[in-house]
């Protein structure tokens, strides 16, 4: 079976490099958490929280949904996705210094994170549609409704 | 031609006015200097300056001028705050003479404004000497009446000729372009033949302006050539438009064009006759015949019902079947137009994703810049724990995968974006093909339909009655001769249109032959020949050692530029051979404008030409080189630092040239401050 292959000498395959979508950046990604922290929370944000904002920001009805929560708006908001690539950035932003944890498990901007939010914020090009949601948004959706949230779940999927 | 006659620049400051005040004559003028920084370049800078000639040392307006003219003067240890400069240039034309004044700082007037005083300087200021104020660097101060270049161009009596600009229109060849064939500035004029020439939108600039200073013949033919460039494009564009709408209009009316050619072309009686329109395949005038045909039958017909009662049901039956057939083709185009907007729909959904997308991706460039700026590890690809290279991608396990880097994603994107943007426009183009076919069948339809009513009502009353049917049908045809009689119309009118367009095609082409084959005319290469000579003369004489054979070098036919078997000469030039090269073709331009009664005015302006450790020996040769020629004014701004250029001038015969002296500081003191003029 091993030498059936007639041409196998002639043709080569390159591996052609592949598209990221924007989302997986490391530097969109990080920009983009470092924003919610700065933005949408007073004394650490939970990872829980990132999450949540951070899918928010993926589609216009993400957003709305979100707003509705943090607005109180909405009952019922059962699905939280959790993405991978979040907690990915989180560990990369921690080890570049732009963030750090604190002792009750909340991240927080270093100065060097400080900084480089400030300057995102003071090109007022770079990523507007975000910076516009995440000051809607403003520190609206607290730990505590986070908390009450997935307290929630523990009832709901008890019964799964 | 242009003489300088006389430069006077004023300074006022606080301690009183400086400035200085020179003339200059005929044949060999030296502006002479002990030490290299005491304002020569100054000096020669105000007269390009008051010629508005400033481009040549690259820039617009005062800031051109170095700084005694705008913010300092220094005199032994103080310095004076500069509060007004300008300066007068008395220039002549062998005739007249005209002094030019411009500002270059003062309060309430714009740098951009000249007044010219028809008298010398001396005379500025007496009752009837006339002034007047003219504008340069303005658009349209070539061309204008009060512009001052376009004035200019009339006092040295020459005539500018149009030529090509780069935006394809044409353009006057602009004085600035042809004087930096002879102020030669003193820096970046010295990197090459001509190359202070200032970038004004003229196609080929240092071409048109060899071919005017020498007045070739070739100038006329390149404008000619241009002309008929522009018929052409004109000439297609029409002929594209009636074509097309000739088209567009047999189209709506569902006939086909034959014969029509698409691209211009000399239309014989032949060609002409065979230009048709047709019906289903009949020629339309045959087609509205038998209309009319059918019309007058009508007429004839007795229009009582019972005289034709089994026409009218069969005629009911074939117009039935018709208008199934028609329904179910319009049923079909509705359903293909409704997938059509579908598609576009989704097409446009996913541009805007994409475009969103670009955005992003645009941003997170840019944040990776702000991260590396800040000194990121991850914004240079290696991990800031342990320093190995990752990709930049968060997604998980993607190690064995090469990633684009954002810029090649935006590229990637961009590329997909085009495709989406194609595939919705050639969408949007069947759509409209639809929607008209989608019309067409709906009045078809809906005449169709009104037959059957009537044909029916018809059928259903009494015998004796008017049958409706043939009048609807009489009304029918009516309107279908009428609009088909507008089109035949309207075709033979633009028919007639297509032969002018022919008739003009054809005086084009002929033009086109009568343009000469050969690019230059016997004189025209008389002249380049002359200028070679001098040129390879000169060359010799400045000591030009670049090349083993002078004779090797030529004048190219193309650039007009010196050029050594084909190629431009400077890549076979040291740096000193170089400006040798530089000195042997200015003048030599000048010879051969003298010999061949060329355009030239006359001027040179040399500013420092002793570059790159010219040898004294051959610096005496261009003395004496510039002494030999006749009818002229060459300027020679010098530093005499070294005992052997100051030889070299005393060696010069004492009545040939003129010494400006210019002493440690050029700008002496010339007045205090409370007796302003």
């Amino acid at each position: 079976m091993d030498n059936s292959y007639l041409i196998a000498d002639e043709i080569l395959f390159e591996a052609k490099p592949d598209a990221v979508p924007y989302n997986y950046r490391i530097s969109y990604k990080m920009a983009q958490l470092c924003l919610i922290i700065e933005i949408c929370c007073r004394g650490g944000c939970s990872l829980l929280k990132l999450h949540m904002i951070s899918i928010g920001l993926s589609t216009k009805q993400d957003m709305e949904i979100l707003k509705d929560l943090a607005y109180d708006k909405l009952t019922s908001y059962t699905v939280v996705r959790f993405d991978p690539a979040v907690n990915h950035a989180v560990r990369y932003a921690i080890a570049d210094g732009l963030i750090f944890q604190q002792q009750n498990g909340l991240f927080r901007l270093t100065k060097i994170g400080k900084n480089y939010v400030k300057r995102i914020i003071k090109d007022s090009q770079l990523m507007s549609d975000e910076k516009r949601y995440l000051s809607l948004l403003s520190t609206m959706l607290t730990e505590e409704k986070i908390k009450a949230l997935t307290s929630l779940w523990r009832y709901s999927s008890a019964e799964d | 031609m242009l003489r300088i006659k006389r430069l006077k620049i004023e300074i006022k400051t606080s301690n009183g006015i400086y400035g200085l005040d020179n003339t200059f004559t005929e044949g060999l003028n030296f502006i002479a200097s002990e030490d290299n920084t005491c304002g020569k370049s100054s000096i020669i800078a105000a007269i390009y300056y008051c010629l508005g000639f400033e481009e040549i040392i690259g820039g617009k307006g005062e800031k051109v001028l170095t700084s005694v003219y705008k913010t300092t003067i220094e005199e032994g240890e103080s310095i004076w705050p500069v509060l007004e400069s300008g300066a007068y240039l008395e220039i002549s034309n062998g005739k007249e003479t005209i002094t030019i004044y411009r500002v270059a700082k003062m309060e309430n007037r714009d740098n951009r404004l000249i007044t010219i005083y028809h008298c010398g300087i001396h005379e500025i200021g007496s009752p009837n000497k006339l002034s007047e104020d003219m504008y340069v660097h303005m658009p349209n101060s070539a061309v204008n009446k009060n512009g001052f270049h376009s004035y200019l161009e009339a006092f040295l009596h020459i005539e500018l000729p149009l030529v090509p600009a780069s935006d394809d229109g044409t353009r006057k060849l602009y004085l600035q372009l042809i004087f930096a064939g002879m102020f030669i500035e003193q820096k970046h004029g010295w990197a090459d033949i001509l190359s202070g020439m200032p970038v004004l939108g003229i196609r080929e600039s240092k071409k048109r302006v060899l071919e005017f200073i020498m007045r070739l013949d070739t100038l006329e033919n390149e404008k000619k050539k241009d002309y008929l460039r522009t018929w052409d494009s004109s000439i297609k564009h029409k002929w594209d438009s009636l074509i097309k709408e000739i088209i567009v209009l047999s189209n709506r009316e569902s006939c086909t064009t034959k014969g029509l050619p698409l691209t211009p072309k000399i239309l014989s009686e032949e060609d002409f006759s065979k230009i048709s329109i047709h019906k289903e395949n009949d020629s339309i005038d045959e087609y509205i015949e038998n209309l009319k045909e059918q019309y007058n039958q009508l007429t004839v017909l007795k229009p009582k019902i019972i005289d034709n009662f089994d026409e009218i049901q069969t005629e009911l039956n074939a117009t039935e079947t018709s208008i199934e057939e028609f329904e179910r083709e319009l049923y079909k185009q509705r359903s293909s137009l409704y997938s059509e907007n579908s598609s576009i729909d989704k097409l446009s959904n996913n541009l805007e994703i994409i475009d969103n997308d670009i955005r992003n991706n645009k941003d997170a460039a840019r944040l990776r810049n702000l991260g590396s700026e800040l000194n990121l590890a991850t914004s240079k690809d290696t991990c800031p724990v342990c320093n190995q290279v990752i990709q930049d991608t968060l997604i998980p396990d993607s190690g064995h995968l090469q990633v684009m880097s954002i810029d090649e994603n935006i590229r990637h994107l961009n590329a997909q974006k085009e495709m989406l943007e194609f595939a919705q426009s050639s969408h949007r183009k069947n759509k409209e093909k639809i929607r008209e076919k989608i019309t067409h069948l709906e009045n078809s339809l809906f005449t169709l339909r009104s037959l059957a009513k009537s044909l029916r009502n018809d059928l259903f009353s009494i015998n004796d009655n008017i049958s409706e049917t043939i009048i609807h049908k009489r009304l029918q045809l009516d309107s279908e001769i009428n609009s088909l009689d507008r089109l035949s119309r309207f075709f033979n009118n633009q028919k007639l249109k297509l032969k002018e367009l022919s008739d003009l095609w054809k005086d084009y082409l002929e033009d086109k032959t009568t343009l000469p084959k050969k690019k230059f005319s016997d004189l025209d290469e008389e002249k380049i020949r002359t200028l070679r000579n001098h040129f390879i003369s000169n060359l010799t004489q400045f000591g030009y050692k670049s090349i083993l054979n002078i004779n090797q070098v030529d004048i190219s036919l193309e650039s007009y530029l010196p050029v050594i078997e084909g190629f431009d000469m400077k890549f076979d030039s040291s740096a000193s051979d170089n400006i040798r090269a530089i000195w042997a073709f200015v003048l030599a331009l000048l010879q051969t404008s003298n010999d061949k009664s060329g355009n030239h005015p006359g001027v040179l302006i040399f500013d420092e030409p002793a570059q790159h450790s010219i040898v004294i020996n051959d610096m005496e040769k261009f003395f004496d080189n510039i002494i030999k020629l006749k009818n002229s004014q060459v300027i020679v701004g010098i530093t005499v630092k070294d005992s052997d250029t100051r030889l070299a001038i005393s060696k010069l015969p004492a009545d040939k040239y003129n010494l400006i002296r210019v002493p440690n500081k050029a700008f002496r003191r010339l007045s205090n401050g409370n007796e302003t003029m």
